[in-house]
């Protein structure tokens, strides 16, 4: 398979480990990467992460931080990662934790779809220090119309009873995870999730690409996702004072400011994630699945491989390489210091590999030209207050 | 194309003359509080590198 481009050429060190602690799901979403797009390796791994695969990632985790980053990041993931019991996700976040310090910190946070998350499993997570972000797209009726069981019954009332408990503990809430879906209203969701105080929320686009399209995806020139983006985005912007983060909305605007992103989706910032699977196999970024079968392989594994050889393979490069691993159409575009031609696996094309343009594009530019004429105009409006030494607050002013 | 050209200034939202102190006047809303990471991270840089989309 193409890749973009490679270079050799300073590497970014592994920042974010993500730990598939569990391959197998309680839940059967009819949108998740994993499970029900194209690759299907999955099929045949085993299902959980053994002590002895734990052990060897802590110590490729150990070399390749040796004190030289303050903290790190670790992501407990599956799968549905609260299948392994909650005695091993605390066993798996004190050996990681034990095998970098004392000079780095790790932040531990479960990525997790709620169903299993009662009183007892959110008690054990938060006094080991475990922050705990979940998946959930809306109401009732929202969340229904992809996160079921395989039997089709609704995940809905466990994923609401624990994200009320989990609203008590706001240090240890992560935030919550919603993908979007045309047939749910964008205010309403927001309305939704934000009944649960969660500290972030973040929107996420189907996956789907040009060779393989989202939902409802209309060819460049209407902007369904772009204009789902917009009426959310307008929601919380227009807030007095901020109730949340919107974790995509921020990193919009802080590119348009001329700062860098901190998430893959947007931006050219260098990606500093790799993905260790319960076999001990590294990984690419495992969204990646929805592109093609074998997408996420590196042929490296914690046992032969160090993490710095690791940041030597092609695929890694090439999402440390900024603007270089952009197609020519993305470059030519004005825009693409912000979206920096979207997320990775939307840009892949069966002919051509990952060197396109987001499949999102159009819906990018939507929102992209929505919210910097929001921010200059509200940023005017405050030069202006400055000149004239009058006192005010509130970013009313910018155009709808 | 040559990728080292930025030809796309105006596309950028300019934040010349704002101080954190200025934020202030915006109280805590969003474009308050967006401005304000831009404005710490030129106080305290750091290399920027893009955390993953799947989890929180």
């Amino acid at each position: 398979m193409p890749l973009v481009r490679g270079h050799d050429r300073r590497r970014t060190p592994f920042r974010e480990f993500v730990l598939k602690l569990h391959a197998r799901c309680n839940l059967a979403c009819d949108y998740c990467y994993m499970y029900e797009m194209a690759d299907t390796a999955w099929r045949g791994v085993n299902s959980t992460m053994s002590d002895r695969v734990l052990d060897q990632v802590c110590r490729r985790i150990a070399e390749h931080v040796d004190g030289a980053s303050r903290s790190v990041r670790v992501v407990l993931h599956g799968g549905e990662p609260m299948m392994v019991g909650v005695a091993a996700l605390v066993s798996a976040a004190d050996r990681v934790r034990a095998a970098v310090a004392p000079l780095t910190i790790v932040d531990v946070t479960i990525q997790t779809n709620g169903v299993l998350l009662d009183d007892h499993a959110i008690d054990r997570l938060c006094q080991a220090g475990i922050r705990i972000g979940v998946s959930l797209d809306g109401d009732r009726q929202a969340n229904d119309r992809h996160r079921r069981y395989a039997n089709g019954r609704s995940s809905y009332d466990a994923v609401d009873r624990a994200l009320r408990s989990l609203s008590l503990r706001p240090d240890h809430f992560a935030g919550i995870l919603g993908v979007v879906d045309l047939d749910n209203d964008p205010v309403s969701t927001f309305d939704n999730l934000i009944q649960y105080h969660p500290p972030a929320i973040d929107f996420l686009l189907p996956h789907g690409n040009w060779t393989s399209p989202p939902p409802r995806w209309s060819p460049p020139g209407e902007t369904p996702y772009g204009d789902w983006l917009v009426a959310a985005f307008d929601r919380w912007y227009d807030a007095p004072v901020q109730e949340t983060r919107v974790r995509f909305f921020e990193e919009v605007i802080s590119l348009a400011l001329g700062g860098a992103s901190r998430l893959e989706t947007i931006g050219i910032s260098p990606v500093a994630t790799v993905v260790v699977d319960v076999d001990g196999a590294y990984e690419q970024i495992d969204t990646l699945r929805s592109t093609y079968p074998g997408a996420v392989d590196t042929g490296m594994n914690v046992f032969a491989h160090s993490l710095d050889e690791l940041l030597g393979h092609p695929a890694i490069l090439d999402r440390q390489i900024g603007l270089e691993a952009l197609s020519d159409d993305c470059l030519a575009c004005p825009l693409h210091r912000i979206c920096g031609g979207g997320y990775y696996p939307h840009r892949y094309r069966a002919e051509t590999g990952f060197r396109n343009p987001s499949v999102y594009c159009a819906d990018l530019g939507r929102l992209i030209r929505h919210v910097v004429p929001r921010v200059r105009a509200d940023l005017a409006v405050l030069k202006g207050r400055l000149e004239d030494g009058t006192p005010d607050a509130g970013n009313d002013a910018s155009p709808r | 194309m040559d990728a080292t050209v930025d030809d796309n200034q105006h596309e950028l939202v300019d934040l010349s003359g704002l101080s954190l102190s200025d934020l202030s006047r915006l109280g805590g809303s969003v474009v308050a509080n967006s401005v304000r990471r831009i404005l710490e991270d030129v106080d305290r840089p750091q290399d920027a590198v893009a955390g993953w989309n799947s989890a929180m």
